[in-house]
C-alpha cells in the first residue's frame, strides 16, 4: 500500500469538513474545497476513499475524473436531504454509495472501514439531525426576501437553542460570542449568540444541516428580491415605476382613510425637457432624469415614494408614517417644505451633462394635491395635481402650485 | 490505485515526447485530424481533461475555449504546470483574461489540425512527411499570426471578442 492509502480525501466546504472530522476524529481526512485541487491531490498519492459533496458543477464528469485517477478508491457522494432525488437521477455507476448529510458515525464507519470489528451493522438506527418538514416549509416560504429569511432563521434557531441569537456583520468582532450560521450576501452576515459553548452536539449537527439548506434557499431569496425590484422600479432612474405607484397609492389611501393620516402628492415635470434632449442628446436627457431622481431622494424622507410615471414626469408621495390627522389640522406644511427644498436643490445642482454654466437653468413645474382635501383616490389626486401643474406652466413655469391656492410660496405665507 | 510516483513528479519524463493529445471539445464537435501515430483522448469536461493530463503524459492539450467556464480556468493552469502545451480555439469568454491565456496558442477552428501538427512536430513526436505537407489544405481567409501574440495584442483580441 502506498503512502496516503489510509487517507480519505474529502471534497467539500469547510463546514462539512469540520463536521466529518468531529464525527470521526481518528480518521485521516485530507480536505480540499476546490475540485481541481482535489484532482491534483488524487494524482499525487493513493487514497482509500473519496467523499465529495453534491452538487459540484458537472458532478458526473467530476466523479468520472476522480475514478480515472483513483480507480480502486471507494467513492462516495454526500448530499442534502433535498438533493437526494437529483443525485439518484444522475444514476452514477461510478459511485460506491452516497450519504445524506449529515451522515452518522456508524454510516461513515461502515463505508470507510467495512468489516472492521465494532462497526455497527447496516440497518442500525441512523443518527440524523434533519429539520422537521414544517421547518423546511417555513424556510422556503420565507424566501421572498433575504430579510424575511434571516428573520425566520433567527426565530427557528432561537426556538431550538433557547438562546438569544442575533444577526451581525460577518466582519464584525463577535466579542466573545459564538458564530452559529453564515448567511452569504452582500454583505454576508453571521448568526451569533452571546453565550458560547451552550449547544449540545446534536443541536450543532442540526445547525450544520440548516447551514447547508440555507445556501440554496438564500439564493432563491436573492433571486426573488431581484425580480421584485425589477418589477416595481424604473430601469432608467431607479425610481419606482408607474404600476407600483398606482398600486401603492391606492393601498396607502385605504390606510390613510382608516387611520385619518395625511397623504400629499406632488406631480412635476422638467420644464422644456425636450429642448435639453434635442440640444444635448438623449443620453444627456437620461442623465438629467437620473440626477433629478437622486436629488429628489435626497430631500425626501426614507418612507416617501418617488416614482417616474412618464417620460420626464414624476410623482412623489409624501405621507405621515406615524401621527394621525387631527380634526383641526391644516395642509401638510412639511410636505410643502420638502417640495420647496427640492426646487432649491435643483437650482443649486450642477448637472454633469449640461456643464457648470447651466447651473440653475433647469427648472420644474409641479402641482400638489392632498388627501383628503383634494381627492380620495389615486386618480382623483393625480387629476387635481395635474390641474395645478398646468396652472404652474401657464403662469410661466418654474413653480409648484397647490390645488386651488396658487404658488406654494404664496400659499405658505 | 496509483502504484508509483505520478508521472509529472518523475524527473526523467519529458511530456512533450509522449504521443498523446488530450482534447476538451463540446459533444458532437468536429474532432481534429491527428497523425496516425498520435493517440487522441476526447473529453467533454475540464475535470476529465485534467484527470487525463494528470494520469499520464500528453504532448498537447487541445481546448475549445467555450468549455472553459469560470469553474474550469484551473485546467489551463494545470496544463502549464505539467508542461503540456495548450492549443485553443473558439470564442473567448469574459472568464478568460490575458494572464490566463498568456501561454495558450490561440488558433481559429480551421487551423487546429495544422497548429497541432506544428506543436507535435516541435516536440519531436511527429515528423510531417512531404506528402503530408503537400496534402495539407491551404486554409481560406485570414491566417493566425505565426508568432506568439504579445500581451497587448492578446488583451486587444480578448476585448474584441467580448
Amino acid at each position: 500500500m502506498n503512502q496516503g492509502d489510509e487517507k480519505t480525501l474529502l471534497l467539500s466546504d469547510k463546514h462539512v469538513a469540520a463536521e466529518l472530522a468531529s464525527l470521526m476524529p481518528s480518521e485521516d481526512f485530507v480536505h480540499r474545497a476546490d475540485a481541481y485541487d482535489a484532482l491534483e491531490e488524487l494524482a499525487r498519492r493513493g487514497y482509500r476513499a473519496v467523499i465529495l459533496t453534491h452538487p459540484y458543477p458537472e458532478f458526473a464528469a467530476l466523479v468520472q475524473a476522480i475514478r480515472r485517477l483513483q480507480p480502486a478508491a471507494a467513492t462516495f457522494a454526500m448530499c442534502s436531504p433535498g438533493g437526494e432525488a437529483n443525485l439518484r437521477l444522475l444514476g452514477l455507476k461510478e459511485l460506491d454509495d452516497y450519504f445524506i448529510y449529515p451522515p452518522s458515525r456508524a454510516e461513515l464507519e461502515r463505508a470507510l472501514h467495512p468489516g472492521r470489528p465494532g462497526v455497527p451493522p447496516a440497518g442500525a438506527a441512523p443518527e440524523r439531525a434533519d429539520l422537521a418538514p414544517q421547518e423546511i416549509v417555513q424556510l422556503v416560504e420565507a424566501a421572498n426576501s433575504v430579510a424575511d429569511l434571516a428573520e425566520q432563521v433567527q426565530r427557528l434557531v432561537g426556538k431550538w437553542t433557547g438562546l438569544n441569537v442575533r444577526w451581525a456583520g460577518a466582519n464584525e468582532d463577535p466579542g466573545g460570542g459564538e458564530e452559529l450560521l453564515l448567511l452569504d450576501g452582500d454583505p454576508p452576515s453571521v448568526l451569533v449568540t452571546d453565550k458560547p459553548g451552550q449547544l449540545a452536539p446534536g443541536l450543532r449537527r442540526k445547525l450544520q444541516t440548516l447551514q447547508i439548506l440555507l445556501g440554496p434557499v438564500a439564493g432563491q431569496a436573492r433571486r426573488t428580491e431581484t425580480l421584485h425590484r425589477l418589477a416595481i422600479t424604473d430601469y432608467l432612474t431607479g425610481a419606482y415605476n408607474r404600476r407600483y405607484f398606482y398600486r401603492f397609492t391606492d393601498q396607502l389611501l385605504g390606510r390613510a382613510q382608516s387611520q385619518r393620516s395625511r397623504v400629499t402628492l406632488l406631480l412635476f415635470d422638467i420644464d422644456d425637457f425636450k429642448r435639453y434632449n434635442d440640444a444635448y442628446s438623449h443620453a444627456a436627457g437620461d442623465q438629467i432624469l437620473r440626477e433629478a431622481t437622486a436629488l429628489m431622494r435626497q430631500v425626501t424622507r426614507e418612507h416617501d415614494i418617488v416614482a417616474r410615471i412618464g417620460g420626464d414626469e414624476f410623482a412623489v408621495l409624501f405621507w405621515d408614517a406615524e401621527p394621525p390627522r387631527r380634526p383641526d389640522s391644516q395642509h401638510p406644511q412639511e410636505a410643502f417644505a420638502l417640495a420647496g427644498r427640492f426646487v432649491d436643490a435643483l437650482a443649486k445642482h450642477e448637472f454633469d451633462s449640461l456643464g457648470p454654466e447651466a447651473k440653475g437653468v433647469l427648472t420644474i413645474s409641479g402641482g400638489l394635491a392632498t388627501f383628503p382635501w383634494d381627492g380620495n383616490t389615486c386618480r382623483e389626486l393625480l387629476r387635481h395635481a395635474d390641474g395645478a401643474l398646468h396652472q404652474a406652466k401657464e403662469s410661466g413655469k418654474n413653480a409648484i402650485y397647490l390645488v386651488g391656492r396658487g404658488p406654494i410660496n404664496q400659499a405658505l405665507q | 490505485m496509483i502504484v508509483s510516483e505520478p508521472w509529472f513528479l518523475e524527473a526523467e519524463v519529458n511530456p512533450s515526447r509522449q504521443k498523446r493529445v488530450v482534447a476538451l471539445i463540446g459533444p458532437g464537435a468536429h474532432q481534429p485530424e491527428l497523425p496516425d501515430a498520435v493517440e487522441g483522448v476526447c473529453c467533454t469536461s475540464g475535470y476529465e481533461a485534467a484527470a487525463e493530463l494528470l494520469v499520464a503524459p500528453a504532448s498537447a492539450l487541445l481546448v475549445d475555449l467555450g468549455r472553459i467556464t469560470r469553474s474550469h480556468v484551473r485546467l489551463l493552469d494545470i496544463a502549464g504546470r505539467v508542461g503540456v502545451p495548450v492549443v485553443a480555439f473558439g470564442a473567448i469568454s469574459a472568464t478568460l483574461n490575458g494572464a490566463t491565456l498568456a501561454t495558450v496558442r490561440l488558433v481559429s477552428a480551421e487551423n487546429v489540425s495544422a497548429a497541432l501538427a506544428e506543436v507535435l512536430s516541435a516536440a519531436g513526436v511527429y515528423e510531417p512527411s512531404e506528402r503530408d505537407l503537400a496534402d495539407r489544405p491551404t486554409p481560406a481567409g485570414p491566417q493566425p499570426p505565426a508568432e506568439r501574440l504579445t500581451r497587448a495584442e492578446l488583451d486587444a483580441l480578448i476585448e474584441e471578442n467580448q
